[in-house]
């Protein structure tokens, strides 16, 4: 098969291998679950009927899958899906690889929301939901910032989120000076990033982010391609430049904030999946997106996996983070010697 | 259908096809709106239906076949049920468990089968559905910073036992002491006494152990007489935990304690369990400190505080003063602090205590050498008045 034909077939593997990671994660813990028992209790539980009566297993079985399992793989999959789309926009619309999600400020803010929320004793829900606030109040300061400095392409952008991250780590820092020993462990826990506290409503708080911005995104994904030809180039065709650059910067702040707020800072991700991607199918978003999406799914999944395999529950962010680093070290290696830092 | 939108059709068909993912992640979110399943009680060939500290009646098999989770350090003294421990923590943790006294009181423990990890320790809610349906889970627990209560968890088909009384109680008891007060929290250490008692099956060890618990206090009580000393008479005292050598960051821990009859020394201050620079320690300036004397006595900065001038400075031994629950030592270490607070009011004779009260709950003698550790003697000799807590020279 040619190299094009891999590339075009590489985002239905990926689709194929994400929906069989899905399936094996239910069957992944401590309670012991055939693989074909999890797909039959996964699959009556999509399907928009109610369950059979009396049910085919055991009613542990399906409170393991519906209450515990169900959940941690769902917010896994759509942290992954929305870092893994939030990089690749946003390293396509800049213009430079070496842009993450977190650059624009928002998991900082999402952070300082959460934390603040944490020592206000704030009930879970509360702290969520003052999180969201946090990382979509920092998207607008960061944009205004910009704009103030008419700066909002990229560097000034970045500029703007490295200055707004930055206040919002100190606010974080400060909160966690105050916090007694209880909110001081819920934060630091939290902070590290995992996805051990996976409810329906903390699924739920992702799902529409990532399902409506996400789509968007994906809708976009031929303008992606026109963006990243330069602002000069992508005006000449007909792209309102201004205003896309703000719908990505938003729509991305809308998934990244939601993450940050449902599982804690998940590094590395939005910055390694596209570069993994753009290896897979090239660097044509309109392949380019969907596969960061599936395999920034499919990433974070697995390493969740493993730190339920581990029965020590180390923080995803931990994991993600000691993967990543490595990877885009290499990568920087790599590509520095064939010329990427004149890109 | 017009012939211009169909010939569009394969086109969209292959621009949507992302959507396809999507919608199916978008379908199993909604699985998670259906409502939970219920699990049926477990049925056991032979059970008996106890009532727990919240008032909820739960079926727990008889002869009881094992703990799930407990607190460790607070089970055993209030249970005696080294058998059931098995199942009770890992073995990395039993091993840390037996470290101390435990180790000379429960001297079964060392056989190598409690060594087995065979049960690990649940450490996350699926592990604690694994479990076998009969083992007993008692009081909440936290995974990941979640707490789940006792009736959460038999949602989730574990058989879990409540300890603590609600928030707003009614004392389940009639006051079996008017004076001294009983606290709260003493009745919420009646409540988790009788519920694992009563689930293991022995429920009168449980009533016993409360009733010489309430003995002991009944007897301070009525040699301190509390009500007797003056406010101004009574020491402030000053409890500060490790690490103190972290000049900007001590935590301490000071409140009124009527039963001994001491005195807070940050009553302006938010001190319970915060950490607070070390120049506030030096305002506060405490007749009585409660933490290591050594460290306390070696660093000139805190040679400011009159508690440490005077060489009032004294530590509890882990094993003796630090469990909120372990009913063993509250009562005995409570008398060891009077005696220490009071020197004018109370002689020393919380060795002999400890001493009896080993013998008849245990039934060993601990000789001189066990108390003294417990006592922390050797750490406490150059405190002003320790000497009195040392074993009489043998002739």
């Amino acid at each position: 098969m040619t190299h094009g034909g891999l590339q075009r077939l590489a985002p239905y593997g990926l689709i194929v291998g994400l929906i069989a990671v899905v399936v094996a994660s239910l069957c992944i813990g401590s309670y012991p679950m055939s693989f074909w028992r999890a797909a039959g209790i996964a699959g009556h539980l999509a399907l928009p009927w109610s369950l059979p009566d009396p049910l085919p297993w055991p009613a542990r079985d399906l409170l393991v899958v519906q209450i515990i399992r169900l959940p941690r793989v769902l917010l896994a999959v759509f942290v992954g899906i929305a870092l893994g789309i939030s990089g690749t926009a946003l390293q396509g619309m800049m213009k430079n690889p070496l842009v993450g999600p977190d650059l624009v400020g928002v998991s900082s803010g999402a952070a300082c929301g959460y934390v603040i929320g944490v020592l206000l004793d704030l009930p879970p829900g509360g702290c969520l939901a003052l999180g969201f606030a946090g990382g979509v109040g920092a998207m607008v300061c960061t944009y205004a910032l910009a704009r103030l400095a008419k700066g909002t392409e990229g560097v000034g952008l970045i500029l703007s989120g490295i200055f707004i991250s930055a206040f919002c780590m100190a606010c974080v820092g400060l909160a966690q000076f105050f916090a007694n020993d209880g909110q001081l462990q819920n934060m630091t826990f939290w902070l590290l990033g995992s996805l051990a506290r996976a409810e329906p409503h903390t699924v739920t708080l992702m799902a529409v982010p990532v399902l409506v911005a996400g789509s968007i995104l994906m809708l976009l994904r031929w303008r992606l391609n026109l963006l990243s030809l330069g602002p000069l180039d992508a005006a000449s065709l007909g792209v309102r430049v201004g205003f896309l650059r703000l719908l990505i910067v938003a729509l991305v702040s809308w998934m990244v904030a939601a993450q940050v707020a449902a599982s804690g800072v998940i590094g590395w991700v939005g910055l390694v999946i596209p570069h993994v991607a753009r290896m897979i199918v090239g660097p044509d978003h309109r392949r380019l997106l969907p596969a960061s999406a599936w395999l920034g799914g499919l990433f974070v999944l697995l390493v969740d996996d493993v730190t339920r395999v581990l029965r020590t529950e180390i923080p995803v962010g931990v994991l993600t983070s000691l993967i990543g680093t490595p990877f885009l070290v290499f990568l920087f290696w790599k590509r520095k010697a064939k010329g990427w830092m004149n890109d | 259908m017009p012939a211009s939108f169909v010939r569009y059709v394969p086109s969209l068909t292959r621009e949507l096809r992302w959507a396809v993912p999507l919608a199916a992640l978008g379908l199993m979110s909604l699985a998670l709106l259906r409502p939970a399943p219920v699990i049926p009680p477990t049925a056991f060939a032979h059970s008996a239906t106890i009532i727990d500290s919240m008032g909820d009646a739960v079926q727990v098999p008889m002869p009881p076949q094992g703990v799930a989770s407990v607190y460790l350090p607070e089970y055993l003294p209030q249970t005696h049920a080294t058998a059931l421990l098995l199942r009770a923590g890992s073995a990395e943790e039993r091993k840390k468990f037996l470290a101390g006294r435990w180790a000379w009181l429960f001297p079964e423990l060392a056989d190598e089968h409690y060594w087995s990890d065979e049960y690990p320790y649940p450490v996350n809610m699926e592990s604690l559905i694994a479990v076998r349906p009969g083992d007993l889970h008692f009081g909440f627990t936290w995974f990941q910073g979640v707490r789940y209560g006792a009736a959460e968890l038999r949602q989730l088909g574990v058989t879990a036992l409540a300890t603590f009384l609600p928030e707003k109680f009614q004392p389940p008891d009639p006051p079996q002491l008017r004076s001294p007060k009983i606290a709260e929290s003493e009745y919420h250490m009646f409540a988790w006494v009788r519920t694992m008692n009563a689930a293991l099956g022995q429920p009168e060890f449980g009533e016993r152990v409360i009733a010489e618990y309430l003995d002991q206090v009944r007897e301070l009580h009525e040699e301190l007489r509390p009500e007797t000393i003056p406010e101004a008479q009574r020491p402030r005292v000053l409890g500060m935990n490790a690490p103190i050598d972290d000049w900007s960051n001590v935590s301490v821990t000071s409140d009124d304690n009527e039963r001994l009859a001491t005195r807070g020394t940050g009553r302006k201050l938010r001190t319970s369990g915060r950490y607070q620079e070390a120049e506030r320690v030096l305002a506060m300036n405490p007749d009585i400190i409660m933490s290591n004397p050594r460290d306390l006595y070696r660093d000139v900065r805190w040679r400011g505080l009159q508690a440490v001038r005077e060489r009032r400075v004294y530590a509890g031994h882990a094993d003796f003063s630090r469990f909120i629950h372990d009913i063993d030592n509250l009562a005995l270490a409570a008398r060891w602090q009077a005696e220490i607070f009071h020197p004018d009011r109370l002689e020393p004779t919380v060795r002999a205590r400890m001493r009896a009260y080993y013998r008849k709950r245990y039934g060993i003698e601990i000789g001189d050498e066990r108390i003294d550790a417990l006592l922390s003697v050797d750490l406490n000799k150059d405190s002003q008045g320790y000497a009195r807590f040392q074993a009489a020279p043998h002739p």
